[in-house]
């Protein structure tokens, strides 16, 4: 028979998760002149097996994240409590917000390319960057605001 | 929902239907690619085009009209705008939100074989990011379309 958790446990993971999310949405951000650099060199010349792995861990990490803001993680299954009412609602507002800037930077681009011709291939990893880590960030600023009010 | 509320809401689901509708054909066919379409040569893609914007225009100042009139009637507004809807319209952001990543996300592939022009790719992620919440939110709200 498994126990009821411990509902130190849940806070401990809460605050973990929200941790995470933060951390791993610098480091998406951090990567982001590397990336730059080799989607121009896949895109540009095929590039080298090194600039194929940035790119493609570039990729995994920004969906490992999404994953992580979306669905809870793994341990929300375990917890039930990580995904209540109020994350599912922290969870929205930051959907939301992801949309309205990622939104807008596409419509800044797209005004800027009718103004300058711009490198697609550059502008995309940075939209997907900045698409994912902000409401990331917020989903975390949400979550740890809900730990210190709860 | 009274008489007058069911008939605001079948209006509203109406005018974001025909918004969304005419502002996709609008777009679709002022792209370049698509104007360029070789079976596309004899239909009079402009027309369609400006044909589109026009009823896209027409639709927004009515949209506009709508909104204005819900808000002075504070009964309706709030029966419109009741815990369902919200709900559907959150449902919205989500659904657009992941949609835009994933429309993003092939646009790196698109871009890593070149396959289309980097403004058209633009305008097709815009139309992708702001079609698909709101013909979602028309889905979620079909019961008031009858």
């Amino acid at each position: 028979m498994s126990e009821a958790p411990n509902s130190n446990d849940v806070e401990k993971a809460l605050r973990r998760r929200s941790r995470a999310v933060a951390v791993l949405a610098v480091v998406l951000m951090s990567l982001q002149g590397a990336v730059l650099a080799a989607t121009e060199h896949v895109t540009l010349n095929g590039g080298r097996l090194v600039d194929k792995v940035q790119v493609g861990a570039f990729v995994f990490l920004a969906l490992a994240l999404m994953l992580n803001v979306l669905t809870g993680g793994r341990r929300s299954r375990k917890y039930p409590a990580m995904n209540d009412e109020l994350v599912r609602a922290n969870r929205a507002r930051a959907s939301k917000l992801g949309y309205v800037v990622t939104m807008l930077a596409l419509i800044g681009v797209y005004v800027a390319m009718l103004l300058v011709p711009l490198d697609v291939y550059k502008y995309i990893p940075l939209l997907v960057t900045f698409g994912i880590v902000v409401p990331a960030l917020y989903f975390s600023v949400l979550e740890r605001k809900g730990e210190k009010g709860g | 929902m009274d008489n007058q509320t069911e008939r605001l809401a079948r209006q509203r689901w109406w005018l974001t239907l025909t918004f969304t509708l005419s502002w996709l054909v609008w777009q679709f066919f002022s792209l370049e690619p698509v104007q360029a379409w070789p079976y596309l040569r004899g239909l009079p893609v402009a027309a369609i085009a400006l044909g589109a914007w026009a009823v896209w225009v027409v639709i927004f100042f009515m949209l506009f009209a709508f909104m204005s009139r819900v808000k002075r009637e504070r009964l309706a507004h709030g029966a419109l705008d009741d815990e369902l809807t919200q709900a559907n319209r959150m449902r919205c952001w989500k659904v657009g939100y992941f949609t835009m990543l994933f429309a993003l996300a092939a646009a790196v592939v698109v871009a890593a074989f070149k396959l289309i022009d980097a403004l058209a790719l633009t305008q097709m992620l815009m139309m992708v990011a702001v079609s698909v919440p709101l013909l979602f939110f028309v889905w979620l709200e079909r019961d008031t379309g009858g």
